[in-house]
């Protein structure tokens, strides 16, 4: 009975936080809080289940939440936006492919948000200048929002449920670098084939070169006293690097994950104090962090009660070969992350997984959750945090075509390039699932 | 070959951060150097009826440089309050200014603006505030600078916040009042989007003809 209502108050609460985005944290805080009380009047310790949340996961988001902030206030991503700009001559079809690079390369360092904050502006400001459509605004801020899932999804620390699998231990930093990183720049490098040849975004479109050129030299001018501030950006730079080695260099056994990312955000905390105290305030994401802590105690009550493990083992044991498996696995995250978001989904289904990785290579079971959160985080615009923030940006600039029509970035607009975007990194994590199985 | 359809929105937000007539001045430049006379000519036809003083810049209207006018005219400040920016003549003023001159710089509400990025430009060399505070930049040894563009000597084009921060208490309260002539003589148009004043506002006014 108490297992029952324990997964009746995650459904209702996952649910719930999907429907009401804006309110997510009060709901998640509610149904940990609901979730620990009526496990603990069932007889169950409390403290255990507290004692059960990842701390190093946290440990780790928070530490890389200040190097990213450090490394933004450094100016280092709008100068390469700016850059960007200046290499692309504006010419709207570039600048959806040099834009999606640069937010894949970013996000696979630092999380979405700060990046989509810090590049956002520039590509809007080229919007207003250079001219947009409907069509090519869905499509290049669609797929730039795709490229940070892809980005995230390609390194051990570009977002969560990679953190997650580095800090559980479940995969090396390496292993993981090796076998994600090639997989989500093949979709990136696939989805923009398909946008470029099949969609052209730019159709319609009526970019002459004098307006491209004013669209260079202005936001060269807007963004001419934007300086690199050195003080930020090579304590940024290097303590981020030495982070990533000292990952790569050292196994999980001999130094904890963890513990690498609090020596290295302790550092560029010291080395930029002086420039920025306010840092560490800002850099750690208190609401995703807390989010994330009653996250973690809301799938930890359903844990105990065994309800994860015994759908992983029911996974498992059905009577179809261990890719099938895998597929159904790789899938239903992929459209549980869609419908629920990436956090609850990853923190559920990496449990659900366990038993099947004991039957096919784990790297494989790993790789493939990893994948379908990316591939269901594109799927639909409230699936990740940064599509709501981007919607309210685009809103909030007022955008309107040559002809003075309004066009704008919503839940609909998004639709046709998450669906897009869901099947082709889909269709290639499961390909690459099959590969590492195979081998 | 040359269509501006549809420019209009991006060129208010570039005045909103970079001023009137740097930001007239760099879409003329860019037009002439990207498709020449028949580059400014599609610009001013489509921009130039709403934007004056984007006309008169492609027309080929300017004052004299009078930086280092301007800049011994706040020999001897603590502090200065712009009203309205204008990037081409802040940057190269705040080169000569000495270090010890405090800067303050009021925004016209007229025009958008990023204000991130804004700050994330001047915010090490300026400070930015607005009607409410800027009088705390006030004493005998404080000025207020604004951009002029035009006169006739009798009246000045100035931008619309000039004329919410100047009044009886405020010319009291600041030592100078500086007018930056930029534009040369009065335009012939309306000035859309900037009031006109009266030359007796300022204490100096430089760059007039």
């Amino acid at each position: 009975m108490s297992s029952l209502f324990l997964l009746g108050l995650f459904v209702t609460t996952i649910v719930a936080q999907a429907v009401f985005p804006a309110r997510r944290l009060e709901i998640v805080l509610s149904g940990a809080g609901l979730a620990i009380a009526s496990s603990a009047l069932a007889g169950n310790d409390a403290s255990r289940i507290l004692a059960e949340i990842p701390w190093d996961v946290l440990v780790i988001m928070a530490s890389l939440g200040v190097v990213s902030r450090v490394l933004g206030e450094s100016g280092v991503f709008t100068r390469l936006a700016v850059r960007g700009t200046l290499l692309t001559r504006a010419e709207p079809r570039w600048i959806l492919v040099g834009g999606a690079l640069l937010m894949f390369f970013i996000s696979g360092l630092v999380n979405n948000i700060t990046a989509l904050l810090l590049v956002l502006p520039i590509v809007i400001a080229i919007f207003e200048l250079v001219g947009t459509t409907q069509r090519h605004l869905r499509w290049t801020i669609g797929v730039l929002l795709v490229a940070c899932n892809l980005g995230g999804a390609s390194t051990p620390i570009g977002d969560f449920p990679a953190i997650l699998l580095l800090g559980a231990g479940a995969m090396a930093f390496k292993d993981y670098l090796v076998l994600a990183f090639p997989a989500a720049l093949v979709a990136l490098v696939l989805l923009l084939v398909i946008v470029q040849l099949v969609v052209r975004p730019t159709r319609g479109m009526d970019a002459s070169p004098l307006r491209r050129e004013i669209t260079v030299a202005a936001v060269e001018a807007l963004h001419r006293r934007v300086r690199l501030d050195p003080w930020l950006l090579i304590p940024g730079l290097v303590v981020l690097a030495a982070m990533l080695a000292a990952w790569i260099v050292f196994p999980a056994s001999v130094v904890p994950p963890h513990m690498i990312a609090w020596i290295g955000g302790v550092v560029v905390l010291a080395a930029t104090a002086h420039r920025t105290k306010t840092a560490l305030i800002k850099g750690i994401d208190v609401e995703a962090t807390l989010f994330l802590f009653a996250l973690f105690a809301l799938v930890g009550t359903v844990s105990a009660s065994g309800f994860f493990a015994d759908l992983g083992d029911r996974l498992a044991d059905l009577p179809l070969p261990p890719s099938v498996k895998l597929v159904i696995l790789v899938g239903t995250t992929g459209l549980a992350t869609g419908l629920f978001s990436a956090g609850p989904s990853m923190a559920a289904m990496l449990e659900v997984g366990q038993p099947l990785a004991s039957s096919v290579a784990p790297a494989a079971v790993y790789i493939g959750l990893a994948l379908g959160v990316c591939a269901g985080s594109s799927l639909l615009l409230t699936a990740a945090t940064s599509g709501p923030l981007t919607e309210s940006l685009i809103a909030r600039a007022s955008l309107a075509d040559d002809q003075g029509r309004p066009v704008s970035f919503t839940f609909k607009s998004f639709l046709p390039v998450g669906v897009l975007s869901f099947s082709v990194i889909l269709g290639v994590g499961l390909v690459t699932v099959g590969l590492i199985a195979g081998t | 070959m040359t269509s501006l359809e549809g420019l209009a929105p991006a060129f208010r937000r570039c005045v909103g951060e970079l001023g009137m007539w740097s930001a007239s001045s760099l879409f003329v430049a860019t037009a002439r150097a990207a498709g020449g006379e028949a580059g400014v000519a599609a610009l001013e036809e489509a921009l130039g009826s709403e934007f004056p003083v984007l006309e008169q810049v492609a027309l080929g209207f300017a004052a004299p440089d009078v930086t280092e006018e301007v800049a011994a005219s706040c020999v001897g400040l603590r502090r200065l309050v712009v009203v309205g920016i204008e990037s081409d003549c802040l940057a190269p003023l705040l080169a000569r200014l000495p270090r010890t001159v405090a800067v303050a710089l009021i925004l016209d509400p007229t025009f958008p603006v990023d204000l991130d990025r804004l700050r994330a430009g001047w915010g090490h060399q300026v400070e930015l505030t607005d009607l409410a505070a800027f009088q705390r930049f006030s004493g005998t040894k404080s000025a207020l600078l604004t951009t002029v563009y035009g006169t006739d000597g009798f009246r000045a084009a100035v931008a619309r916040v000039w004329l919410r921060c100047h009044g009886d208490d405020v010319r009291s309260q600041f030592g100078r009042l500086i007018g930056w002539n930029v534009l040369g003589a009065t335009m012939d148009r309306f000035p859309r989007w900037l009031v006109e004043t009266d030359i007796d506002d300022f204490t100096d006014l430089i760059g007039a003809p």
